[in-house]
């Protein structure tokens, strides 16, 4: 077992380990894993016994217990080289500036529209951060993005190790040349990662929970470049060194969402069959609503799937969906990370709980592949918020700043 | 406010007669946890169904009534609080049961929670029994010892039934009502065999409260 750059609990070892380890104290006047403050509670050891609450899915920390590493460094990193690419003009210039931050060491915020390509654009920084002898970590809120990126790697990447890291992933507590993971896998990484890309930055749930940038920023050795990677950056992440791409790679522009205010149900059904010969993303905004539609289009007839957050064949269902030109009801999970050629989208109820950033997101499923570059984005509503016409506003200020 | 169980952010309702209670679920982890009345079900073991399950009929026709009371059904929501309470760890998790178990009326001189073995003991270092009956009203004995550890939840009703009894009374307890208290009534034979072993020992009446009953 390889501890180093690790830090884990000491009843994890479970192979034996011949190096000088080094333990601390797992809880003191705050949990030394995840930073939070601790709670009392009843322990064996008898002392004043403290315990950890926030990071309890990833084992009890107890003040009784301990961390432990190994103190000694990593292996160098195996210089690697990526697969020929052919980026746009627009993209070579990301490209050129990911490697321009990686070299100085800085920060940059990269904001690119919805389908302009983000994940080609990395190679270049990542072949340089690997022949500079620097780990790289692609970190991302969502398990789906992991997923995606991984195979993406893996192409491009022939020679290095890459190691994917979510919950359930076989691969617990890896770390190779190119680490891919989500941001709560990261409690277990101590100063390893050279290089981060943080993807999709404004994602629920790293939005809003200060752990997870916590978690990032341990795993990250000191004097590390941070890229930031976003369709929706947070003002709060505007404020960084930024470069905007409002271009997708296929150079079409942006399809801008209609309103339908209001609507009716008829509405729905009309708009399903107009496409029926295309796959349809049908957006709610709660999961309590995802059965009262699916009855609804069942009794008009109209077969659908349902999938929610926690729904167990997720995965199985989606995937089932990119083959066929079927009708998926969903809530804002597939908001992001999921490429579906041809797919037609409708938001039933946009007023309610859309953020605008949802919204930009959702309109940004459609129209992501070359064979395929437009298509229908409807907001359907009762009512107008302020999130909907923000999203148009910043959908068509995107398109008139990338074509210029 | 978080809910205590899913960590959602919750607006408490505050009404005269909730002042000085702590509100520590959001409301829709609370209508999950389904209440065990005492009137409707099963009279020694509270299970839903007829007024007399048979397997109480049997530990009747043994000699062996014990009349448990538990506070719970045991559903989806419980079992996600037990997931977090007892494997997990979450002891603080236990709060969000205050009100109802200091609710509970004990007029038994002793509360005796259901030991564990040392090995799950020290594996888990803390018993979950123990602290259920902590935190109610009332005088709480360690009077029990287990020996054997073999693994609990795992096993069929069968292999439960058949085990020898594993507990052991280590203070006299002559001429004393005792509470027994657990964490979950599933076949019963847990304080069955606890029970069995008190009387031996001298106990006068022995009856028993859980948090859950599994349905």
């Amino acid at each position: 077992m390889d501890l180093r750059g690790r830090l884990i609990p000491d009843y994890r070892i479970d192979t034996l380990v011949d190096a000088p380890l080094e333990y601390r104290p797992a809880v003191t006047w705050r949990c030394e894993r995840c930073g939070k403050l601790p709670t009392r509670g009843p322990c064996t050891c008898g002392k004043r016994c403290y315990y950890c609450r926030h990071c309890l899915i990833f084992g009890k920390l107890r003040t009784c217990d301990r961390l432990v590493t190994d103190p000694r460094p990593l292996d160098p990193v195996r210089p690697d080289y990526h697969t020929e690419l052919n980026l746009t003009s627009d993209q070579q210039r990301i490209a050129d500036a990911i490697i321009r931050t990686i070299d100085q060491q800085a920060k940059l915020l990269v904001h690119a529209v919805c389908g302009a390509g983000k994940t080609p654009m990395l190679f270049p920084g990542i072949e340089r951060a690997l022949c500079t002898n620097r780990r790289v970590l692609i970190t991302t809120p969502r398990a789906d993005v992991v997923r995606e990126l991984t195979g993406h790697l893996t192409q491009a990447f022939q020679q290095a190790t890459i190691v994917s890291l979510f919950g359930g992933s076989a691969e617990r507590l890896g770390l190779g040349d190119i680490t891919i993971s989500t941001t709560h896998q990261l409690i277990h990484y101590r100063a390893c990662f050279d290089v981060v890309f943080i993807d999709e930055v404004d994602a629920f749930p790293y939005r809003t929970d200060r752990t997870l940038h916590r978690y990032v920023r341990q795993a990250t050795a000191p004097g590390a470049s941070l890229i930031l990677l976003s369709a929706t950056p947070s003002l709060r992440d505007q404020r960084l060194p930024t470069v905007r791409l409002m271009r997708r790679y296929h150079g079409f522009p942006l399809p801008i969402p209609r309103l339908r205010i209001p609507y009716t149900k008829q509405n729905i059904v009309d708009w399903l069959r107009t496409h029926a010969t295309q796959p349809r993303l049908l957006f709610v905004p709660q999961v309590a609503a995802l059965e009262t539609w699916q009855t609804f289009l069942h009794q008009q007839g109209i077969g659908c799937e349902t999938v929610h957050a926690a729904d167990p064949d997720r995965v199985t269902k989606v995937a089932r969906f990119r083959q066929t030109t079927g009708i998926l009801l969903t809530t804002t999970i597939l908001e992001r990370g999921v490429t579906l050629a041809g797919v037609q989208v409708a938001v039933l109820d946009a007023d309610q709980s859309f953020s605008s950033a949802a919204l930009i997101q959702i309109s940004g499923r459609v129209g992501r592949s070359a064979d395929f570059p437009e298509g229908d984005v409807v907001f359907f509503a009762n009512d107008r918020s302020d999130a909907m016409y923000e999203a148009i506003d910043h959908i068509k200020r995107a398109n008139r700043e990338g074509f210029r | 406010m978080n809910c205590h169980l899913c960590g959602q952010d919750f607006l408490p309702v505050w009404t005269l007669s909730n002042v000085w209670t702590r509100q520590t679920l959001c409301p829709t982890c609370k209508i999950e946890f389904v209440k065990r009345g005492e009137c409707e079900g099963c009279e020694d073991c509270g299970k839903p169904g007829p007024p007399l399950c048979p397997d109480c009929q049997n530990w009747r026709n043994q000699g062996r009534r014990l009349v448990t009371h538990p506070l719970f059904l045991y559903q989806t929501q419980a079992k996600a609080f037990m997931k977090r309470y007892k494997f997990l760890g979450d002891t603080a998790l236990l709060d969000v049961f205050k009100t109802e178990l200091k609710k509970v009326k004990v007029k038994q001189d002793w509360i005796v929670p259901i030991p564990l073995s040392p090995e799950r003991l020290g594996e888990r270092r803390f018993n979950q029994a123990e602290l259920i009956a902590r935190m109610m009203r009332g005088r709480v004995r360690l009077v029990l010892e287990r020996t054997d550890g073999a693994a609990f939840s795992h096993q069929t009703r069968h292999e439960r039934l058949e085990r020898d009894n594993p507990y052991h009374v280590i203070q006299p307890v002559t001429g004393k009502t005792i509470l027994l208290v657990d964490d979950v009534y599933t076949t019963g034979i847990t304080l069955h065999q606890a029970a069995s072993r008190l009387y031996e020992a001298g106990a006068k009446e022995i009856s028993a409260v859980t948090l859950f009953r599994s349905v």
